[in-house]
């Protein structure tokens, strides 16, 4: 599904990533932990093809792609952090989920809404709501069903659940998983939260200056099993603090 | 509720046009470490800030009882609140880089947070600064004192923040999220100089943070709020069998990592 290797991108004179290699397989959950300025999001958006200072070797679905010419298509979608941010305000929901079709020549554009929105537990009255007549869990479900209706086989999720209030956060991380069982969706999940990557990914790279610095399963993320000093301190940290 | 350190009775906290914002806040604090939780926006911040009465412009604030070991905070003026701030009421907050001056040396500044309080000369000033930087394990106080805000890291930064908020001998310390800004490596390590300084000087503590995690493995009881509210109190160490389906909330979201 992807491929890279050596991937390298830059923000003007600065390094963001800084020689990454990764690769996933179809319907796997892939996730990127790290803090802050790790460049973690960054590699998310050269996949997305938002980012365009790039070097490296990337393959998209067994396809070289190149910084001047990235086709994710129809393959890949992204959902943000900030669904207050990633939805136009005055586009109602029908809108924002048209678009996408349109843009892609679909037909039968009518049913497919319908579809998406019952797929991410929308109600039919919604779909001629505004964002701001929304809740924001019931904005990431729209992002989520926009991400969706070009049936992607690959989900890019930066951050999807930070956000929001803890109990929404968990409805929307019960409608990931259950979505990707449904959809034999591929995702990237970018987090700083690794309980977030634990709860939907089998695999996770930790990231730090802009490198890998390790890749381990999940279950050995859950069992506390890290070789690199920096990840037991990750791993540390979100057990809370312990008195010496 | 007589001898406690701080008595809060009914705190609201509104804004014009956003309505109540923190709704009938109450807790006492004696000599000990308690912990405020909560996402953004539950009103934790403010309720921190109420106490110090350092609002954003735009804030109303009532209370049936603020008092701060006796002293009604409500019938305290400006001049006397900004005796009382620094001097007993201690604030750092999350990121050293906005609340350090970056035109002075950071030996400087705790040599100038030690004066504004105390009677002392310059060398006496000096003194202190340098074993205050030594407090909060910083290795070489000499060089570290004549350097700038830019010239340290995060870690050090807030050590030397901490440092100067320790310089008056302060009865309370009001942490809010101290160590979210920093790198995870140096983390431990601020908690650990916090959780130390705090221990030996007999302070109360409020800390504040989103990390449910933290704030139960650091301190002796913990508040959740949200929207506004206290939804949950209990000792941290009863946190566990906490009944409020938000606090049950935070603590499944934690449990996911250890499943």
């Amino acid at each position: 599904m992807i491929a890279a290797h050596g991937l390298t991108a830059r923000f003007g004179a600065t390094l963001a990533v800084d020689g990454v290699s990764f690769s996933i397989a179809a319907g796997e959950a892939f996730g990127i932990v790290g803090e802050s300025g790790s460049g973690k999001s960054t590699v998310l958006r050269v996949i997305a093809g938002l980012h365009a200072h790039w070097s490296g070797t990337l393959e998209l679905d067994g396809v070289p792609q190149s910084p001047r010419r990235l086709r994710p298509g129809g393959a890949a979608q992204m959902v943000f952090q900030d669904p207050y941010g990633s939805l136009h305000p005055r586009h109602t929901v029908d809108r924002a989920l048209a678009e996408p079709l349109a843009v892609h020549g679909i037909a039968a554009a009518a049913e497919r809404i319908a579809d998406a929105l019952a797929d991410v537990g929308l109600a039919r009255e919604h779909r001629f709501r505004y964002p701001h007549q929304l809740s924001g869990g019931q904005r990431q479900r729209v992002a989520i069903a926009r991400a969706l209706i070009l049936a992607p086989r690959l989900v890019l999720l930066d951050e999807p659940t930070s956000a929001l209030d803890a109990p929404v956060q968990a409805e929307i991380l019960a409608l990931l998983q259950r979505l990707r069982r449904e959809q034999r969706l591929a995702y990237v999940l970018v987090s700083h939260n690794l309980a977030v990557v634990a709860a939907l990914c089998e695999r996770v790279a930790v990231m730090r200056e802009g490198r890998f610095v390790e890749e381990l399963a999940v279950a050995d993320l859950r069992a506390g099993r890290a070789e690199e000093p920096y990840t037991r301190q990750l791993i540390e940290a979100s057990r809370g603090y312990r008195r010496r | 509720m007589t001898g406690a350190l701080l008595e809060i009775a009914d705190l609201r906290i509104r804004f014009a046009g956003a309505g109540e914002v923190v709704r009938g806040v109450g807790f006492a604090l004696g000599r000990e470490r308690l912990g405020i939780v909560g996402e953004t926006g539950s009103g934790k911040s403010l309720t921190a800030r109420a106490i110090l009465k350092l609002l954003p412009r735009g804030a109303a604030m009532s209370a049936t009882r603020l008092a701060f070991d006796g002293i009604d905070l409500l019938a305290t003026g400006e001049r006397a609140m900004r005796a009382l701030r620094g001097r007993r009421l201690g604030l750092v907050l999350q990121d050293p880089r906005f609340s350090l001056n970056p035109a002075m040396s950071i030996g400087r500044q705790i040599e100038e947070a030690w004066r504004a309080h105390r009677a002392g000369s310059r060398r006496e000033a000096r003194d202190k600064a340098l074993a205050l930087l030594e407090a909060v394990r910083i290795r070489e106080p000499q060089r570290v004192h004549g350097l700038y805000p830019h010239q340290v890291s995060g870690g050090m930064g807030q050590r030397a923040m901490i440092a100067m908020m320790l310089a008056p001998d302060p009865d309370l310390l009001i942490a809010d999220e101290p160590t979210s800004a920093l790198d995870v490596s140096v983390q431990g390590q601020v908690l650990s100089v916090l959780d130390e300084e705090v221990s030996r000087r007999g302070m109360g503590l409020i800390l504040i943070s989103h990390d449910l995690a933290l704030v139960r493995s650091f301190c002796d009881r913990v508040l959740v709020m949200r929207q506004g509210e206290i939804v949950e109190s209990c000792a941290a160490a009863a946190l566990a069998s906490a009944s409020h389906p938000y606090t049950r909330c935070l603590l499944a979201a934690q449990a996911e990592l250890l499943a």
